[in-house]
């Protein structure tokens, strides 16, 4: 069984060919393989160390590293050009209310805008005399648009500047279907004062990241927990209830209000759920053992 | 020129018979020796002379080559390529690679056995053999037993080994001449063959390419998405009131957490946050801000999003005067129980990741209103 007596010289060469062409074709891909691109790839790779550029590191495309603005004031406006309705001033309370105001209050202003359904209290209907918690009058709609309701879900709108926010005013005046009381004269004439008397005043804008390496540099650690008696027995989490104790104001106002802070927010605040068995004895002997170091 | 002898033959009746010739032919040297018997004629080894075969060792040495390979392949891939932990338990314990071990041990020793056997000791399949033409291959394969005396170095006497195998016992004696050609396939044959076997490769691959390209969701190749399988908001066919989502039982507690309680959120505004304000806290913050508050509050928190331009949304200005001297407690409630538009969103989020969003609330709000020494 010799491989002579399969085939001829010539045979034995064709296939020798054969098999030397794989061969090398594969020596010339392994060579490429191996050693070629690796090298190249390591020839090419940056220093180790190095800055590398990525995207939003250095600001491109990343819309919270803008440039550092320094604030600044926007001059005064004169009340004669807003207090009294004009057809300009009402087209823009209207192309204002269309971006602002729109989803909740609706098109024309009856409170039933797409978000009005899941709202309680539901949107003040601008057509009705009734609700109006601010008062129906310019001021009152001017006072409402600048600080909002406080507790209702009606929220501010001091970043759109004070003579837009009179347009807007105009424009939802201009949706009454009742008759509305005079304006107050007084609070009128207040108002014409402080818009004359002073602009106003744009923040300092600062990159985010900025911001963030400014609010850690402030930021201190708490004092350690002691730990003696009852503290050593409900805290889980020294650091965390250190930080929670300081942030927090509700528990300063004796055993009481300590117990039911700290419930509310166990285990969150590193505390032991387990403290809700403790009596007002022992929330006594934690409120003075924590009294001491916050 | 005269033909050329492979082997002279001579058939016996009986195993006995052969065994009690082996021994004579043995003594007189004249070639090597070859028995066809149509079973295992015990004594016909040692007779023969037949070495002990070497197969229980190969097999030993294959079959610890693979409980090795099996070994090194998976410590290589679970503990080196690409960890992964199963069960809590350590990538490279070994306890959970025996049953491969095991297998692999026995396919290694499996198929040294087999082809060791057949293709190594036994040259099998050999269709060329000479002794497949003769006379005595058609009765030693039933009632005969042939001894045959093969030349070696392509020498033989064909004439002495006759007498000999006579002398010895045997019924009948045939000269089996050298075949003229040993070929059985030719090397065009071999290519061809190679050739079709390429071909067919490539045939199968540009079948199943194109099978899938034209027809991607045939079963069972269908969608990944299509699965018999309840997603979230599908509706069920097995509970009544038709809700693949179901509520957990009334009064049921995550592990290690409690309800939150308010339901207003001036009850929440004493709630304070327990998170230390570090650099990694900022940064878990801004990651859940990213990608959970940005789609609707925009990038800045300002109210100013892609939603905004998309569907005409106007979510809340977290920016306003109103929300720079809020409550904590409130932010955190409002995350908990939503408000006005806005869904409950607590529920997804660990209480880490619901306090640190505050504080990098807190961040953006300075940065969009920082301090005149941060220039």
């Amino acid at each position: 069984m010799r491989i002579e007596d399969y085939a001829s010289p010539e045979e034995l060469k064709r296939l020798g060919t054969v098999f030397m062409t794989v061969l090398v074709g594969l020596c010339v891909v392994a060579l490429f393989e191996f050693i070629v691109v690796p090298s190249l790839r390591i020839a090419n790779r940056p220093p180790s160390g190095a800055d590398i550029p990525q995207q939003g590191a250095t600001g491109w495309l990343d819309p919270t590293e803008y440039p550092a603005v320094r604030g600044y004031v926007v001059p005064p406006v004169d009340p004669k050009t807003v207090l009294t309705a004009s057809p300009e001033l009402v087209q823009r309370g209207q192309e204002l209310y269309a971006k602002n105001c729109v989803q909740c209050h609706g098109p024309d202003g009856l409170g039933d805008g797409a978000s009005a359904l899941t709202m309680d209290p539901r949107p003040r209907n601008f057509s009705q005399a009734a609700g109006w918690k601010n008062g129906s009058g310019l001021v009152g709609i001017f006072k409402t648009l600048a600080g909002g309701i406080p507790g209702g879900g009606m929220a501010a709108f001091d970043f759109i500047r004070a003579k837009d926010r009179m347009a807007l005013a105009h424009f939802v005046q201009s949706k009454a279907m009742f008759q509305r009381p005079p304006e107050d004269a007084a609070a009128l004439a207040a108002l014409a004062k402080t818009f004359a008397s002073a602009g106003e005043v744009v923040s300092n804008k600062i990159p985010v990241s900025l911001a963030m390496k400014k609010l850690v540099e402030e930021y201190s650690a708490p004092k350690p927990l002691v730990f003696s008696g009852v503290t050593a027995r409900v805290v889980t989490d020294p650091e965390r209830a250190a930080v929670w104790l300081r942030n927090s104001t509700a528990w300063r106002g004796g055993p009481k209000a300590l117990a039911e802070a700290v419930m509310a927010q166990a285990p969150g605040n590193g505390f032991a759920v387990e403290s809700a068995g403790l009596s007002p004895a022992e929330w006594g002997s934690l409120f003075s053992e924590v009294r001491r170091t916050f | 020129m005269a033909e050329r002898v492979f082997s002279v033959l001579g058939l016996f009746e009986t195993p006995d018979a052969l065994l009690a010739a082996v021994p004579r032919l043995k003594a007189k040297a004249l070639g090597r020796l070859e028995a066809y018997t149509p079973y295992p004629v015990h004594g016909l080894e040692e007779a023969m002379g037949l070495r002990r075969s070497p197969l229980g060792g190969m097999v030993m040495v294959m079959g610890v080559l693979g409980t090795l390979t099996a070994l090194l392949f998976q410590y290589w891939m679970n503990a080196v390529d690409y960890p992964l932990v199963t069960g809590g338990k350590d990538p490279s314990s070994w306890q959970a690679f025996v049953p491969i071990m095991f297998e692999v041990t026995v396919l290694f020793a499996t198929f040294t056995a087999g082809l060791g056997m057949l293709l190594l000791l036994n040259k099998l399949p050999a269709f060329w053999h000479p002794f497949l033409d003769s006379e005595a291959s058609k009765v030693a394969t039933r009632d005969r037993f042939a001894l045959a005396v093969e030349a070696e170095a392509g020498l033989l006497d064909a004439a002495a080994v006759s007498a000999a195998l006579k002398a010895a016992g045997a019924a009948s004696v045939e000269t089996i001449p050298e075949p003229a050609s040993a070929r059985l396939v030719s090397i065009n044959a071999l290519l061809g063959l190679a050739a079709a076997g390429a071909a067919a490769c490539v045939l199968a691959g540009a079948f199943m390419y194109w099978g899938i390209k034209l027809f991607p969701t045939l079963p069972p190749m269908s969608h990944m998405l299509a699965q018999p399988r309840l997603d979230a908001q599908m509706p069920s066919r097995f509970f009544r009131d038709s809700r693949g989502m179901r509520t957990p039982a009334e009064g049921a507690v995550a592990r290690g957490g409690l309800p939150y309680p308010f339901d207003k959120d001036d009850q929440a505004r004493g709630l304070a946050n327990p998170l230390p304000r570090t650099e990694e806290v900022l940064r878990l913050g801004k990651k859940v801000f990213s990608n959970n508050c940005l789609i609707c509050h925009g990038p800045l928190a300002d109210g100013n999003p892609i939603l905004t331009a998309a569907y005409g949304g106007k979510p809340a200005n977290l920016q306003s005067k109103k929300f720079l001297d809020y409550p904590e407690g409130e932010i955190y409630h409002t995350i908990m129980r939503g408000k006005n538009a806005m869904p409950r969103l607590g529920d997804g989020f660990t209480e880490d990741e619901r306090w640190a969003v505050i504080h990098y609330l807190r961040a953006l709000q300075r940065a969009q209103h920082a301090k005149d020494s941060d220039l």
